[in-house]
């Protein structure tokens, strides 16, 4: 594999696990009553 | 050693006959006469023995009963699970191991007992109405916990006077199960005695002038109940692990052949490995309690983080972060025992700047005790730019990252003796980098945006997402690893035994910094209760009803520790002695 194709692996695969965690941070949030990203 | 353990047994049995005398004989009295308030004392219901400082008393042999209790209770535990991996994988090595961590439970179990006996003697000269008042709710525990005491020691010395008798296939299943009995009753009276403490602090079963409703059970399980068990359980595992590692570091430092040194370093590893299991969960069990607290009575929380103690929670800090220091470098140093943990050493001074940065950033305090002049010239309580850092959301942020940091050094540990032959080990190294990365923006994110740009709601429920992030990243890291390295082929045999004599000082820094850490906490669980014995419902008017300067407080935890090292030195030495035979030539007739 090459630098570059590394490269947008390893981009895309933070980029899904980071959504991964946006859900669970949704979630749990949600979870305790509270919107995730504004503040009521 | 036998005459020790028959120490115990008395100790069990003194603590039979007083229980029965002092708790279930007012208990059946009250029943009768149906249940009054809780006494109303004067300074003169508290008596003065020999001149002795009741609380100090109380103070020290509680806390020096609690630190053995936490040991013997945890060590069966892990030998139990040592145990079961000695028989599913047939390697003796770690029956001897289990065998090995038992036996020096047993002194200390002895010790454990007589200090309990002389608890409650104390309690009963000192603190008689508080006592006879808590005996008249809880006779019925009380009188099972005795009772319970007498199984715990019947099943431990089974366990372990039998470990070389129940040898072989029925029979070391029928040991196993004894194992699995002592935890049973082991945890169980840690649970009973959890009861008491945590109606001191919480009390329910009772109406708001202490009249007892009868409900046992509800006063068993009050509010504050579950949060200690689940902390206490979790931390006395990583109690035990970490004075069992500092008799393996002991045994290591004073071993004379190779075989002897290979064999209490790899015994080292695995109670620090113990240790470092427990201590992960341990800050959230932690955070889990003292939000409970919250919940039960703000007045309680704020004094607990927010008022006279918080001080005291910087000092915890400090040895939480002492604690996570000589845990890694523990394993930096064993790293040393594999020929390819070269290719990994890159990588630790970067996890050391991290946590060094996390530790600082966890023992920042938000407001400083400052002289007049000194005020002045920050310009206000808090500094302007470290300030920031002294709030929960920072400490959050950094105590995760640490944890994560942690995990990383026991993975590379893990991978340094392994070379994986699975082809997509790039892609698959690729993706657990991806993982942390994204986790620690994750919580990040979470603790820099909650923490300064919401409200004080947010804040708080911000840790929750913070702390599942660090625990996917762990389970999901653990997996993937276990993956890659599927068939993996060893660099060559690792050199148990080739490790710096410093490593197993980290060892003795970990059990010194639990040892303390546990006392000052402890202090500060039951001083939050301030002036009551019972919050809320007995008021503690004793000449002792007022909370000390951290001086004198850290003083007392200090002088218990010591007293407890020493104990546990002998403990070590026993257990060494026993196996050391003399023969002196020409004494007996032949």
């Amino acid at each position: 594999m090459g630098f570059a194709r590394k490269t947008l692996f390893f981009a895309a695969a933070v980029a899904a696990c980071g959504a991964g965690f946006l859900v669970l941070d949704v979630v749990m949030m949600n979870m305790q009553g509270l919107d995730l990203i504004f503040e009521k | 050693m036998r005459k020790t353990l028959s120490f115990g047994f008395l100790a069990s049995l003194v603590a039979l006959v007083v229980c029965v005398l002092a708790g279930t004989g007012p208990a059946l009295a009250q029943e009768a006469a149906g249940f009054g308030p809780a006494p109303v004392l004067t300074a003169a219901d508290y008596p003065t023995v020999a001149g002795v400082n009741g609380r100090l008393v109380i103070w020290i042999v509680a806390q020096l009963h609690l630190w053995f209790a936490a040991f013997v209770l945890a060590v069966p535990i892990f030998v139990f699970i040592i145990e079961a991996i000695g028989m599913r994988t047939r390697d003796k090595r770690y029956d001897d191991m289990a065998y090995e961590f038992i036996k020096v439970s047993i002194t200390a179990y002895s010790i454990t007992a007589i200090l309990g006996g002389l608890l409650l003697f104390s309690l009963i000269l000192f603190y008689p109405h508080l006592f006879g008042y808590l005996s008249t709710i809880f006779s019925k525990s009380m009188f099972y916990y005795a009772l319970l005491f007498f199984g715990e020691s019947a099943v431990l010395y089974l366990y372990y006077y039998g470990w070389h008798w129940l040898q072989g296939d029925l029979r070391k299943w029928i040991h196993l199960s004894l194992g699995l009995l002592l935890n049973a009753i082991g945890t169980t009276l840690m649970l009973l005695a959890n009861a008491w403490l945590t109606f001191m602090m919480s009390p329910a079963g009772v109406d708001p002038a202490g009249v007892f409703n009868g409900n046992e059970w509800e006063a068993i399980h009050n509010f504050l109940w579950n949060p200690i068990n689940i902390h206490r359980f979790v931390a006395n595992i990583a109690y035990g692990g970490s004075i069992v590692g500092a008799y393996a570091a002991f045994k290591f430092l004073t071993a004379r052949t190779s075989q002897e040194k290979a064999h209490y370093d790899w015994m080292g590893y695995n109670a620090n490995f113990i240790a470092i299991c427990a201590l992960l969960p341990l800050p959230f069990a932690g955070y889990y309690l003292a939000a409970e607290i919250y919940a039960y009575s703000q007045q309680m929380g704020i004094t607990l983080m927010g008022g006279i103690f918080a001080w005291l929670f910087i000092i915890q800090a400090v040895l939480i972060g002492a604690l996570f220091l000589s845990a890694n470098y523990y394993l930096w140093c064993g790293m040393g025992r594999s020929d390819g943990a070269r290719r990994y050493y890159w990588a630790i001074k970067y996890i050391a700047i991290v946590l060094i940065g996390a530790f600082l950033v966890w023992f920042t305090p938000h407001t400083l005790v400052l002289t007049n002049s000194e005020l002045k010239s920050l310009g206000g309580p808090h500094h302007s730019i470290l300030g920031p850092l002294g709030i929960m959301p920072a400490k959050n942020t950094a105590v995760n990252l640490m944890i994560i940091f942690t995990f990383l050094s026991f993975l590379i540990y893990r991978r340094s003796n392994k070379v994986a032959t699975v082809s997509w080990e790039g892609m698959g190294n690729t993706l657990q980098v991806a993982l942390f990365t994204a986790g620690i923006l994750n919580i990040l994110f979470l603790g820099i945006y909650h923490g300064y740009f919401t409200n004080t709601v947010y804040k708080v429920a911000a840790s929750i997402p913070q702390v599942l992030t660090t625990f996917v990243v762990i389970v999901v890291s653990l997996v993937l690893d276990s993956f890659i390295y599927r068939g993996a082929r060893d660099v060559g045999p690792l050199h148990w035994g080739r490790i710096p004599d410093r490593a197993q000082y980290a060892l003795f820094l970990l059990a010194v910094a639990f040892t303390w850490l546990m006392g000052l906490m402890g202090y500060i669980r039951s001083g939050i209760r301030q002036h009551w014995h019972v919050v809320d419902i007995m008021r503690d008017n004793s000449p002792n009803a007022f909370t000390p300067t951290l001086g004198y407080a850290a003083n007392v935890v200090s002088v218990a520790a010591v007293i407890f090292l020493t104990l546990v030195i002998f403990v070590f030495w026993i257990a060494k002695v026993s196996s050391v035979k003399t023969l002196p030539a020409g004494y007996w007739k032949e």
